[in-house]
């Protein structure tokens, strides 16, 4: 009886403790949110000014909202996907990918490959690049300097793209 | 062996040899069946140490303080002729996890290319800061055993909720601690607890003091 009063005790305070889900997303605006070593890492900061970075792994992924910045470099693969007026940067990397909304600023240095798509009133600068490739869905400036091949495609469906290699600075 | 393994094995041997103190006086007192000072509840402040990765989303080494409330529903326990009881434990410890540097990291769910054949990563989950504080609170059945009138040790068999970096709710379904006291007086003691909550989800201990009213 003694035992039977006390497992009904335990059992029902158990039942305050009920499982709730699990959403493990903490990069916050405002909050730096680093990662480094190991294989890679996927940052997501939802919100405006965010504040991301990342560097010495083989992959790494930033996305955030609109106003964030977000810097990778020492790695093989960085991607950006980022709103509005976002502020990125890519060096000392294999490859560099972008895909930005509109007045966003991306600076791809120092790497083999570098691709965006970024939107109106963007500016993308490559240095020091085997490749860069940027398809603009409205105004841009790309600015390419020490770079193997620069090319800028006006829109998705752009099929003749303008060379940018020569150093100049050109866009949509 | 690991760092961690040895203070958990020198944590291990002070409870062994607090079990074991004064073993004759020991053998007296446990067999007077509810020999010990009776309370209503023992409130237990303490400082908590966690030296793994704690369950959930959290990595690092961790500490924090926490308070535990234990509620004496049973001055005679489940064994006949032995100065047992049992209680019911309700408490909170606040931590703070440091992180290991390698904790949440993320993944992409989806991804896109671009120009030159590039992978973009365009939604991604469980990412983040490793840095954690978790609020931990345990819910557990304290077994006691009184060995002598300055000495006793427990076990407390639960469950313990979580609040994940104070922002996402878990539960740990099993967790066990096993403690020991020492009686400065008749309600006043130093109280040392360790846990297996959190191992294999992630190690744990506790110190500081307890008052029985």
């Amino acid at each position: 009886m003694r035992l039977a009063r006390l497992l009904v005790a335990f059992a029902l305070v158990g039942l305050v403790a009920l499982p709730a889900c699990d959403d493990d997303d903490f990069c916050r605006p405002g909050t730096p949110c680093d990662c480094s070593g190991g294989d890679e890492c996927y940052l997501n900061c939802e919100g405006t000014g965010c504040n991301e970075s990342c560097h010495d792994l083989n992959r790494c992924g930033g996305i955030c909202g609109d106003v964030c910045s977000f810097n990778c470099h020492n790695m093989d693969e960085c991607s950006t996907y980022c709103g509005d007026a976002c502020n990125a940067s890519c060096h000392d990397t294999v490859a560099c990918g972008i895909i930005c909304g509109a007045d966003c600023d991306y600076r791809c240095n120092n790497a083999s490959r570098c691709g965006a798509t970024v939107g109106p009133g963007s500016t993308v600068t490559c240095r020091g690049l085997s490749s860069c490739e940027v398809t603009c869905t409205g105004s841009c400036t790309v600015d390419c300097e020490g770079v193997g091949r620069c090319q800028v495609w006006c829109g998705a469906t752009d099929d003749t793209p303008t060379d940018c290699t020569n150093g100049t600075s050109c866009g949509c | 062996m690991p760092p961690a393994l040895l203070r958990l094995a020198a944590a291990l041997a002070a409870l062994v040899a607090l079990a074991l103190v004064s073993k004759s006086a020991s053998a007296q007192y446990i067999r007077q069946e509810g020999k010990h000072e009776h309370y209503s509840v023992e409130l237990e402040p303490h400082f908590v140490f966690g030296w793994n990765d704690p369950p959930g989303v959290g990595s690092g080494d961790g500490l924090g303080v926490g308070l535990r409330a234990t509620f004496e529903i049973a001055k005679y326990g489940f064994i006949k002729k032995l100065n047992d009881s049992v209680g019911i434990g309700v408490g909170t410890d606040l931590v703070f996890y440091d992180g290991s540097g390698h904790g949440p990291r993320g993944t992409c769910v989806q991804s896109t290319t671009v120009r030159g054949g590039i992978p973009v990563c365009i939604r991604a989950e469980d990412s983040g800061d490793d840095d954690t504080t978790y609020l931990w609170i345990p819910i557990v059945m304290q077994w006691n055993f009184w060995l002598h009138k300055r000495w006793s040790v427990f076990g407390e068999p639960g469950l313990a909720v979580r609040l994940d970096d104070l922002e996402d709710f878990g539960l740990s379904p099993v967790i066990f601690f096993a403690g020991g006291r020492f009686h400065l007086s008749y309600n006043a003691t130093l109280t040392l607890r360790l846990s297996v909550p959190y191992a294999p989800f992630g190690p744990y201990a506790s110190f500081g003091g307890s008052f029985m009213f």
